[in-house]
């Protein structure tokens, strides 16, 4: 029988909470790195670099279709295979037992980041007319200074929306790292359970975590996206 | 002065621009007339680099740069003494009125702020606009958008402007409020080469009409010379679609 107990998930529920801070680390680094290298592929993209641009659009197109799980399963066991080696290389002085995976975690949460983020920033360069470059380009502005000045501020309004989504789907893709062992929100919610086996509560105490972590972020992001559509 | 020699250029196996020459003296507004697709535009943008030109060279004044193999630093140079005035306006969506004017002045040229500001009031007054100074693109009309990318254009100060059909994007009853204002910007003496199909514009404003067709200049003259004494064959042709009978010149 499947009961609830009330205890068991607030005991649930405090153990989830004191672990989210792992969780809110790993979003905000897969946030930033998702930005500003999303972008970076988003521009070399747009701009059709030789090479480079097709070799991303390689990459991206074929990542987005590589499941979170497997590319933090696969990771880990690189990790744990080249850990060693790694560590004499650098003469890291530490031994291979204490180190720690969560690396792991953050480059698998981050290389998702920057490609659903990259493409949403390019689908919001996209949208953007080619007369406003050719615009700044006629008046005599580089190449730089009409993508900072004049097309950037164009495509953050059109981009918050898509962004916001992509930094839902990571909050929620940070439950995926507690499959390498990495204690989070969701592994930690579920610490009780395997002394009182309420296991209910564990996932609802975690399920309820999420939630209020995403609607406190998506909340604090709807007041920054309302001061920016001025035009 | 502004000279262009033997410009070509194609898009593809598509020759656009068949070895195009022109030349402008300082003052002078040249119109370009020619049917859709004469390669009228691409000229101008050309002239500007917005398309690299297979083979020719610009002078302006001084400096000659050859449109196809111009550095940067060259192109940024040249563009700096143009400026060009779009069909579809092309103003800077995320700037108000007057920093779709400054912003040239100041990122570009390095013009103190206030002194930019100073100019680009100065210039908004001059097209009428100065009630809609801190006014978005957005919240403005075609006809008051077409404004301001013209006051931008003068407010740089350049060697020439270039204008691609200024006015066809705009209602018919706002057409003429715009020629007008293009025309204060002949009589200011700024050296012009203007696309259109005004006739009547041409005729009045024109220092030198060009007909293209087909990626040649076909005929160029004095408005005289080419609505009244067309030489060529396709020139009479295309002033016979394009003007009414009960205005035909001859
Ligand atoms: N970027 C481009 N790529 C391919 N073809 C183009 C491009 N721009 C213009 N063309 C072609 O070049 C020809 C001349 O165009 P354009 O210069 O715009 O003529 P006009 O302004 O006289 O109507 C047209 O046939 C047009 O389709
Ligand atoms: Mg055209």
């Amino acid at each position: 029988m499947m009961g609830f107990t009330l205890n068991n998930f607030i005991e649930s529920l405090k153990s989830g909470l004191s672990y989210l801070p792992v969780t809110a680390k790993l979003t905000f680094t897969a946030v930033v790195f998702g930005i500003l290298f999303g972008l970076l592929i988003a521009v070399l993209r747009y701009y059709k670099v030789p090479v480079i641009s097709k070799i991303l659009t390689v990459f991206v197109t074929i990542y987005q279709g590589f499941p979170m799980m497997v590319a933090l399963l696969i990771y880990n066991l690189l990790f744990s295979f080249y850990i060693g080696p790694i560590i004499q290389f650098f003469h890291l002085g530490i031994e291979v037992r204490e180190a720690n995976n969560i690396i792991v975690g953050y480059f698998a949460l981050s290389l998702g980041a920057i490609t659903s983020m990259s493409e949403t920033l390019r689908g919001a360069l996209n949208s953007v007319e080619k007369l406003q470059f050719e615009a700044g380009y006629s008046i005599g502005l580089t190449k730089f200074q009409t993508f900072t000045r004049i097309i950037l501020p164009q495509i953050i309004p059109v981009a918050i929306p898509g962004l916001i989504n992509n930094l839902v789907g990571i909050i929620k893709g940070t439950s995926f790292v507690m499959a390498i062992g990495i204690l989070e929100v969701t592994n930690a919610s579920l610490i009780p359970c395997f002394r009182t086996f309420s296991y209910v509560e564990g996932y609802l105490a975690a399920a309820l975590i999420y939630w209020f972590f995403t609607l406190l972020i998506e909340t604090l992001l709807s007041v920054v996206e309302k001061t920016q559509k001025q035009y | 002065m502004i000279e262009i020699k033997n410009v070509k250029k194609s898009f593809g196996k598509h020759e656009v621009l068949k070895d195009v020459s022109l030349k402008v003296d300082t003052g002078d507004v040249v119109v370009i007339l020619g049917p859709s697709g004469s390669g009228k535009t691409t000229l101008l943008r050309c002239i500007n680099f917005l398309e690299r030109a297979d083979e020719g060279t610009l002078t302006i004044e001084d400096q000659t740069a050859d449109l196809h193999t111009a550095s940067s630093k060259e192109k940024l140079q040249i563009r700096k003494r143009t400026a060009f005035v779009f069909q579809n306006y092309g103003l800077f969506q995320n700037k108000t009125a007057i920093q779709n004017i400054t912003e040239g002045l100041i990122t570009a040229r390095k013009i103190p702020k206030a002194e930019a500001i100073a100019k680009a009031e100065e210039v908004l007054d001059w097209v009428g606009m100065s009630d809609k100074r801190d006014y978005y693109p957005s919240k403005l009309s075609g006809g008051q958008q077409q404004r301001i990318g013209i006051a931008r254009a003068v407010a740089l100060d350049p060697d020439v402007i270039l204008f691609d059909e200024p006015t066809s994007a705009l209602d018919p009853e706002l057409v003429g409020e715009i020629l007008g204002v293009i025309k204060k910007v002949a009589k200011k003496g700024i050296t012009m080469i203007v696309v259109t199909h005004e006739m009547s514009f041409a005729q009045e404003v024109a220092s030198k009409v060009v007909f293209m067709d087909g990626g040649v200049v076909v005929e160029s003259g004095t408005p005289r010379d080419v609505f009244y004494y067309p030489k060529e064959e396709r020139t009479k042709k295309f002033l016979e679609r394009i003007i009414p009978q009960d205005q035909y010149f001859i």
